[in-house]
């Protein structure tokens, strides 16, 4: 059984609509008069389904809509609207409802909708929860060294993170973003054995470099070594390259704000700001990112630890 | 002009049949409908379109889950004047609304009288 909220300013509205769940569905159904109220009993009480009227005084649906979403985004909200207010349907839409009606809508189309969402977010629920119990979540790749390729995978990885909702949304561009640099410095300057250096001028003799080693032995022959797994606890990224390796202490210091913006060592930079530990192998040729958990800063699934190995940041 | 009779038919089909439900709904709208003539008024009198509109856009929208669709035109005339700013004209409309309720509001409690028997 699911608890379902219906808000509408007008009582004619909130009783009928509410009173046609409350007799053709086997749920709870509780009811607000206001966005505010709204947002009140949302927090005090699991709900499952939001049916809002679009027009109401202060905060009208519109803005209720967006609040739900930035505030519970796995809560589907259907808006339920008076003749005339369609272009204002197709906002909230936009703005986030999860399904739209009109408020002469049958009681069948209404029951539907309801069920066909309700289900919807059984699933969801469901595919939550079995993330949430998953041990571990385990990738290994073998990676052409191609710098696409490292973007696929930095991509996949980030989604794999987010799925496993141990890292906050806002933090999961920044992560990414360290573990392409990760991706890239294996395969740029430890597989292609590129030195920043040729970054410094206009950078073409760098690129130009990249695409041919892409395709000459030995560098074509050089994979990225990918290792990752997301636990209960933390999610891990081993990048390993097939380079010489390096020392790390030979590069200038990235935290540095004189060579915030010199690309040799930027990436090393920014890993270390977006991530706990940056650590390398003896040789120098994997690395290792952890982002730890930020202790009650994410309410239900708080931790995140990132770690990739492995990189070679410059050629020799 | 239609005929100023209730639509049972539409009246019930908006609550599934139910007619307690309807009942129910009924009493709600007895509350509401003075209440927002009070504030058409208030609207009009104050120059307040943004009132003006959503008590019209309110009014049309029970009306016609009510089958009270005949009453619909003079209220459907405030929201739009709402709409674009003006309460000017306003109060025509507002006094053939005024004028053609309580007829409808009779037929409403006739409707939950027969209910109670």
């Amino acid at each position: 059984m699911a608890v379902i909220l219906v808000v509408d300013d007008v009582e004619t509205e909130r009783i009928r609509i509410a009173g046609l769940l409350r007799r053709n569905a086997n749920h709870t159904i509780l009811t607000a008069e206001d966005a505010e109220s709204t947002l009140m009993l949302m927090e005090q009480k699991p709900i499952d389904l939001v049916i809002t009227d679009l027009c109401m005084p202060n905060t009208d649906g519109i803005e209720l809509i967006g609040r739900i979403r930035e505030d519970f985004p796995r809560i589907p909200v259907i808006l339920i609207t008076g003749a005339g207010s369609e272009e204002l349907a197709v906002r909230a839409i936009q703005e986030g409802a999860t399904s739209c009606l009109s408020k002469s809508s049958s009681t069948k189309e209404i029951l539907t909708t309801v069920e066909r969402l309700l289900a919807a977010r059984a699933v969801d629920l469901a595919h939550a929860e079995l993330l949430r119990k998953m041990e571990i979540d385990e990738y290994e790749f073998q990676l052409p060294s191609r710098r696409v390729m490292m973007s696929a995978a930095a991509g996949f990885l980030r989604q794999r993170i987010q799925a496993s909702a141990i890292c906050p949304e806002k933090e999961l561009l920044r992560l990414g973003i360290a573990v392409e640099e990760a991706l890239l410095n294996a395969c740029l300057h430890g597989n292609l054995e590129l030195d920043s250096a040729l970054r410094e001028d206009d950078g073409d003799h760098f690129e130009e470099l990249a695409d041919e080693r892409s395709d000459l032995a030995p560098w074509k022959d050089r994979s990225v070594h990918v290792h990752a797994w997301v636990t209960q606890e933390e999610a891990r990224v081993v990048v390993r390259d097939e380079g010489r390796g390096f020392d790390p202490e030979s590069l200038p210091d990235p935290t540095d704000q004189e060579n915030l913006l010199k690309p040799h060592g930027r990436g090393i930079m920014i890993m270390k700001l977006f991530l706990d530990e940056v650590t390398w192998n003896d040789i120098g040729n994997q690395v290792t990112l952890v982002k730890k958990r930020i202790a009650g800063r994410m309410p239900p699934d708080p931790d995140i630890q990132i770690t990739a190995k492995n990189r070679q940041l410059r050629a020799p | 002009m239609m005929s100023e009779q209730v639509d049972w038919t539409a009246a019930l089909a908006g609550v599934n049949g139910d007619r307690r439900l309807l009942r129910m709904v009924i009493d709600a709208f007895l509350r509401e409908c003075v209440e927002l003539q009070v504030k058409i008024s208030k609207a009009i009198a104050n120059d307040d379109a943004k009132l003006l509109h959503r008590c019209g856009h309110t009014l049309k929208g029970t009306m016609m889950s009510m089958g009270a669709d005949a009453w619909c035109e003079p209220a459907m005339e405030l929201e739009e004047l709402g709409a674009s700013g003006t309460t000017d004209g306003a109060r025509e409309p507002a006094d053939r609304l005024n004028s053609r309720l309580p007829l409808l509001l009779e037929q409403l409690r006739t409707f939950c009288v027969q209910q109670d028997d």
